[in-house]
């Protein structure tokens, strides 16, 4: 049974297609791979124009937070804690704040101008603007 | 005096942050804690992760157990603080010893942050985190390389960083100056240094799986306090330089006037995929014999196997210069034993006072962390260093005259390592 879920764990996450969403007022309308490593990475704390970012990720230990990471920088979700681990207690960044799923990522990023977050494409909706699409 | 006021503005920020409403200050807190059980197989010498800390032999569940607990604060747009707390087996007890940050910060723009007040050294790939057990691969950073690094890690002061993305890498070069107090122990009393005019210039490049770091750092040596060694530099300074001529300059050495040290240190991180493999190479010039001038280097080289990673390693560090050949003092004759007595005593302790901030060691390692959930991992390491005669600087030798014993020395580390 474990490897059936395994199995379908790992090809739910190879097939999920990521957008990067922002609020809808942001004037910010597209963002590069880069420049979204340089947010989610704890490089720039604003966003390329000097506005405030406030990036959110999806629920520690879920397949979704695991694939976006690894498309983004090709680390799993154990190097990033560690990434962040080093972050905060260097007293650098503070590591994006966690949603307890993706509507509430959705209802967040729609409530803050300052937001911005990573779903699967087949869930976007109108309530939020998408500036990146992975290939 | 300015540092230690933007200390205190920093420490009063926490608490009127933790008490406001105001819809622009918003504070996080956070934490992480070792606990590890150890086991070293030498009783004739104690051991210590870093100099600040307890040099103990045989079973120990404080040597390496920390815990830490830090306050982010966003006072305004481009304005904030941090505070942080870290309680471990320091030698000296006080909170001024486990404060290690307390700054106020402000980000004029998205590449530049300036930071004032106590703050950590990026000197070295771990000396801004070397705490944070879950954020690196062994129980201890190695010892050779962040043993005496440790105790000049943070600092009051003020630096300055500019970032800047470069095509696909990241760089960040930081300029720093402060002071510092090393507060440590030495034979049962205290033992205060004053590191002064602490200049520290570091740059760091990240390229998708490469970090490097490069740094250079100064510092005067100040003032000091240990009652035991202002009788040994008095004691030198009165014997007649017709009798022994070297006892003044071996004054000079004991003494910090004047004396200042000077760092370089290179670093680089490869991690990708299951590999995580990590270098450091350091090397200091001190002109004060306590402090040595030494050449210490490590590699590490770890391969992850689900939730395991599987890590072994070498260190090494060893004084760049000879231990100071002392001559032994000539009287004329008739000289009486009343006078003679002392001064070849002191010529004695001299020689053996001499050797034992010598530093000469290597070692070798084996070990694995396991990711048990996304807060908390395991380790389990064995070390195994070899120690050369006068070569035990980093240690605590249980009678100071076995300075030239050689010893190898096994530690057994245990370790649960979790933030929160």
């Amino acid at each position: 049974m474990l490897p059936l879920c395994l199995l379908f764990v790992s090809f739910y996450a190879k097939s999920t297609e990521f957008v990067v969403v922002v609020n809808k007022s942001n004037a910010i309308n597209a963002l590069s791979k880069r420049e979204i490593i340089d947010i989610y990475m704890g490089r720039y704390l604003t966003f390329p124009d000097g506005e405030t970012s406030k990036p959110l990720d999806l629920p520690a230990q879920s397949a979704l937070k695991n694939d976006f990471y690894l498309k983004l920088v090709n680390k799993d979700e154990q190097k990033i804690n560690a990434y962040w681990a080093r972050l905060l207690f260097s007293g650098r960044a503070k590591p994006p704040t966690p949603s307890a799923s993706v509507e509430d990522a959705i209802n967040k990023i729609a409530a803050s101008q300052f937001a911005i977050g990573y779903i699967p494409l087949s869930q976007v909706t109108d309530a939020v603007k998408v500036v990146y699409t992975f290939d | 005096m300015l540092f230690r006021g933007t200390i205190a503005i920093a420490i009063l920020a926490t608490f009127a942050a933790n008490k406001t409403y105001a819809n622009d200050i918003d504070v996080q807190f956070s934490g992480f804690a070792s606990l590890t059980l150890s086991y070293t197989d030498d009783s004739d010498i104690g051991f210590a992760s870093s100099y600040s800390n307890v040099n103990e032999s045989g079973f120990s569940a404080t040597r390496d157990s920390i815990l830490g607990g830090q306050a982010n604060i966003s006072l305004a747009k481009n304005w904030d603080s941090v505070v942080q707390l870290v309680i471990q087996d320091h030698a000296f007890k006080s909170f001024d010893n486990f404060l290690e940050l307390a700054f106020v910060r402000y980000r004029p723009s998205r590449n530049w942050a300036i930071r004032a007040g106590r703050l950590n050294s990026d000197l070295y790939l771990l000396s801004e985190y070397p705490y944070v057990g879950y954020a690196y691969l062994w129980v201890r950073p190695p010892h050779s390389y962040y043993s005496f690094a440790n105790i000049a890690g943070n600092f009051d002061g003020i630096d300055v960083e500019y970032s800047k993305a470069i095509n696909d890498g990241f760089l960040r070069l930081k300029l720093a100056y402060g002071s510092s107090t090393a507060k440590i122990q030495a034979y049962n009393d205290d033992f205060f240094i004053d590191f002064d005019n602490l200049t520290t210039l570091s740059a760091t490049y990240s390229l998708d799986a490469w970090t490097m770091r490069f740094s250079l750092s100064r510092s005067n040596f100040g003032d000091y306090k240990l009652t035991a060694l202002d009788e040994f530099i008095t004691a030198l300074e009165l014997v007649p330089q017709s009798i022994w001529p070297q006892a003044q300059s071996i004054s000079n050495k004991f003494n910090t006037k004047g004396n200042s040290i000077e760092y370089a240190a290179f670093g680089v991180t490869y991690d990708n995929n299951n590999w995580l493999i990590q270098s450091e190479l350091g090397i200091s010039e001190s002109d004060w014999i306590i402090a040595p001038s030494v050449f210490s280097t490590y590699i590490s080289a770890g391969y992850r196997v689900d939730d395991a990673i599987f890590y072994t390693g070498f260190t090494a560090a060893k004084n760049r210069h000879d231990v100071v050949e002392v001559n032994s003092p000539i009287f004329p004759p008739g000289t009486p034993e009343q006078f003679s007595v002392p001064i070849q005593q002191l010529a004695v302790a001299t020689q053996s006072s001499v050797q034992i901030t010598n530093v000469h060691q290597h070692s070798v390692n084996v070990g694995v962390k396991w990711h048990f959930s996304d807060r908390l991992v395991f380790k389990a390491q064995l070390d195994r260093f070899d120690i050369k005669p006068q070569g035990a600087g980093l240690w605590s030798l249980s009678n100071p005259a076995d300075a030239n014993k050689s010893n190898k020395v096994h530690i057994l580390s245990l370790n649960a390592s979790m933030v929160f």
